[in-house]
């Protein structure tokens, strides 16, 4: 039989299962829920704000924090709810602004001894904990330094007029003196999509997984006594056409999955690198059923799969262990598929799959 | 009542014939997890959810100001945690360097940039980054540096204002000169003790988890999440002619189900005590590094096998639901892939539930995943809530009503044709 006919046959047999169709369709459906839902405003790290001073100066800086757009989230509460919201996990940090904060601020600004102005309680130093205090250095800053300004030029020029004060307000800030910019890629960088982002890769996951489920399909008929009749040197290839039909049509609902989810970038692109990634996990998929040799033994390492790529591929994190992540093609298809020059990569370990898995099945055949 | 124990005592056999093979795989995957799990946590900060970036610096390494301003960021405690510096001669090196995933971005600083700050005309650093699928080490890069952009503008603010009302006032060049060096080291002052402005007082963890925890929450109701798929060559169905036939013959739906879960569960449960009794023997060699665990005995980890039956409960009628829906192996096995790593995310197994937005934090409390995670955190907190355990328990009998009436829908003949 041709190839496109024998795909045809074999994406005729998983449609022919309602529930293979309904699966699918959840996928996308769940996606394009979870990634509007994680579109919404998110933040790392939340922070409790309680005001005791209720002054000027605390409220520019409590305006100048909550009106940004940054990965830190405030609740401006009292000092009972923070306590509550700090002790149960809803905030990882308090900032009590003291009750005579405008002295000692104004003090610390003028390089004068003070106590400290914030009461700050966390639960444990992070990264996130850090990220959060620097927030507060930097949004006290400018008050800090209009104030230093002051009394400053009051100590050394003799006077601090109301000219002073216009001046260091009318300053023209240039914004960020960083300009950000993707070596390989010409798309803008964004803020939001930190939490959005993961879902393409999880879709490459469950895409890769899919092979593997055509796989054990494909060996539990072969166990089943369905493919008796088909000569042991045909089944290679039958496995390949019939993994190839089941992939290709998960990873068309996969690609409807990620543009709902609005992760897709240049269309030509994305089908292109979809396409090898198809080939990639077939051949992939292909080569761990011969390693595994039996549907139990298969079913058995497809969980440690899936960890193994959630962990090690760019997923959720970044992190070095490109040795394991370059033998899966989920991290091929993530680097692909942002950057173009790993598509020769990608191809060459496709055709290393292939060859592999065709060397092993040519020696458990024997 | 005969009926029921004919059928259980029939399908804890056939269980326990597969138990050895899913013990087996089971320990696999939690051999391969962890190493996965030291691997991870090795490259991470101390446990924590980012990695410190390499960014490299070109611009020109003779200037003095320059290397006061590098060496004033790096005594900044996020700074020092969240990047780390490398000077190159030229792009092109720093490129080929970042192509090669040696460093993750660069920053390219113009000629002259620090006299342009001085005059205040701030020639822009251009910071080139690889665009991948992980955004949180960019999002906090950007923080960071738009933290230092704020202290280099509003420091020019100051001192521009100064110079500005001290020439106003008819001070000479040389006595500006002066003070405008002066002012700056002031501000550097200023921004060297900026953390003198806060009193830090670490509470430790009084009921919620640490990182170290959170991790070790996340990665426990992933395993568990995934460990339906090792039992599927037993519990994934092509067919429903048995059910059919037990059913004519009087073996009800529901008890059909409780039959079959019970010894599912059973199994479940006596792989928790295997897998909790081995790191009870491990714990006695080997520090976890994780705070919730710092004070229990190795007999606690049995009794925390049974203080984790609702969690088990929730998560394994759920798996036994997600078998019940989907017929045929391919199906059911995607289903369980899919529905794992997706609620895993959404329940907060990868990423902190805090990191989400707030509709997503209050729909992953009735998320399996969710609730899952909410008891398991609540048991190692010592923090549990009764509407933790009534969620999980409640959870599970929906979820094994829902199959019921699955079951009873497909032994009407509505399922997928073969």
């Amino acid at each position: 039989m041709k190839i496109p006919v024998l795909l045809y046959l074999y994406s005729k047999r998983l449609y022919k299962k309602v529930s293979f169709i309904v699966i699918l369709l959840a996928m996308v459906a769940v996606t394009g829920i979870l990634s509007y839902l994680m579109s919404q405003s998110a933040g790392m790290i939340t922070v409790a704000l309680v005001d005791r001073e209720n002054s000027q100066i605390t409220n520019e800086i409590i305006r100048n924090l909550t009106e940004e757009n940054s990965v830190v989230r405030y609740v401006i509460t009292d000092s009972e709810e923070a306590e509550s919201l700090l002790s149960n996990g809803k905030c990882q940090m308090i900032w009590e602004f003291a009750e005579d904060f405008d002295r000692r601020f104004t003090a610390l600004a003028r390089g004068e001894f003070s106590e400290p102005s914030v009461s700050v309680i966390v639960r444990e130093q992070s990264v996130f904990v850090k990220l959060g205090l620097e927030k507060l250095y930097a949004y006290s800053y400018p008050i800090m330094a209009k104030e230093l300004c002051k009394y400053y030029t009051l100590k050394n020029v003799g006077t601090a007029g109301q000219d002073l004060e216009m001046f260091f307000d009318s300053f023209v800030r240039q914004g960020d003196i960083v300009q950000f910019s993707y070596y390989n890629n010409s798309g803008e960088p964004g803020q939001s999509g930190y939490l959005v982002a993961p879902l393409r890769g999880i879709i490459a996951v469950i895409v890769a997984l899919g092979s593997l489920v055509c796989v054990l399909y494909f060996m539990d008929d072969g166990e089943s006594g369905h493919l008796d009749a088909v000569a042991l040197n045909r089944r290679y290839r039958i496995n390949m056409i019939s993994d190839f039909a089941g992939t290709l049509n998960i990873a068309v609902f996969a690609s409807l999955a990620i543009w709902i989810s609005g992760l897709t970038g240049n269309l030509f692109n994305e089908i292109i690198v979809m396409l090898i990634y198809v080939a990639a996990s077939v051949g992939f998929s292909l080569l761990i059923g011969q390693l595994a040799g039996k549907t139990a033994r298969l079913a058995a390492v497809i969980p440690i799969l899936a960890m193994l790529m959630l962990a090690v591929c760019p997923i959720f994190l970044n992190i070095d262990v490109k040795y394991v992540s370059c033998l899966l093609p989920a991290y091929w298809y993530l680097m692909s598929v942002y950057n173009t020059s790993f598509l020769p990569g990608m191809l060459i370990y496709c055709a290393f799959v292939f060859i592999i898995s065709y060397l092993v099945s040519l020696k458990t055949r024997r | 009542m005969k009926r029921f124990s004919n059928y259980l005592a029939l399908q804890f056999k056939r269980t326990a014939k597969t138990f050895i093979m899913v013990l087996a795989v089971t320990l696999i995957l939690l051999t391969a997890a962890g190493a996965v799990g030291i691997t991870v946590a090795a490259s991470q900060n101390s446990g924590e959810f980012s990695k410190k970036v390499t960014v490299g610096i070109i611009g020109d390494d003779d200037d003095p100001l320059l290397d006061l301003g590098f060496s004033l960021l790096e005594q900044m405690e996020s700074v020092k945690l969240i990047i780390g510096f490398v000077h190159y001669p030229d792009e092109s090196s720093a490129l080929r360097d970042l192509r090669a995933s040696k460093i993750d971005s660069y920053a390219l600083l113009p000629e002259n940039f620090s006299d342009s700050l001085i005059s205040g005309d701030n020639y822009s650093i251009h910071y080139v980054m690889p665009k991948i699928g992980t955004g949180i080490n960019e999002v906090l890069t950007r923080e960071i540096l738009g933290v230092i952009s704020n202290y280099v503008v509003e420091t020019q603010a100051g001192v521009t204002a100064m110079i500005d009302y001290a020439g106003e006032q008819g001070l000479s060049s040389e006595k500006m000169n002066v003070l405008n060096l002066d002012m700056s080291l002031a501000y550097t002052n200023l921004i060297a003790r900026r953390d003198s402005i806060a009193e830090i007082t670490e509470i430790g963890f009084v009921s919620s988890l640490s990182a170290a925890g959170y991790f070790l929450s996340g990665f426990s109701i992933f395993f568990l999440l995934l460990w339906g798929v090792c039992s599927c060559t037993y519990m994934a169905s092509s067919n429903c002619f048995l059910p059919k036939l037990l059913y004519s013959r009087g073996y009800k739906s529901l008890l059909q189900i409780i039959c079959e879960y019970l010894p599912y569960l059973a199994a479940a449960f006596l792989m928790l005590i295997i897998v909790l009794g081995g790191a009870a023997v491990i714990s006695g060699f080997v520090d976890f590094n994780i705070p919730e665990l710092y004070y229990l005995l190795p007999r606690d980890y049995f009794i925390m096998a049974f203080k984790l039956i609702p969690v088990l409960f929730i998560i394994t009628s759920f798996q036994f639901l997600l078998y019940e829906l989907a017929s045929g192996i391919i199906n059911a096995l995607m289903l369980q892939l899919i529905m794992a790593v997706l609620l895993g995310y959404a329940g907060g197994c990868f990423y902190p539930i805090y990191f989400f937005p707030e509709t997503v934090q209050r729909l992953a409390d009735f998320l399996p995943a969710g609730i899952a995670f909410n008891y398991f955190s609540g048991i190692l907190t010592e923090s549990l809530r009764t509407r933790d355990v009534a969620f999980a328990l409640g959870g599970g009998v929906v979820f094994l009503a829902l199959s019921a009436a699955q079951r009873q829908f497909k032994i009407k003949g509505r399922e997928d044709q073969q």
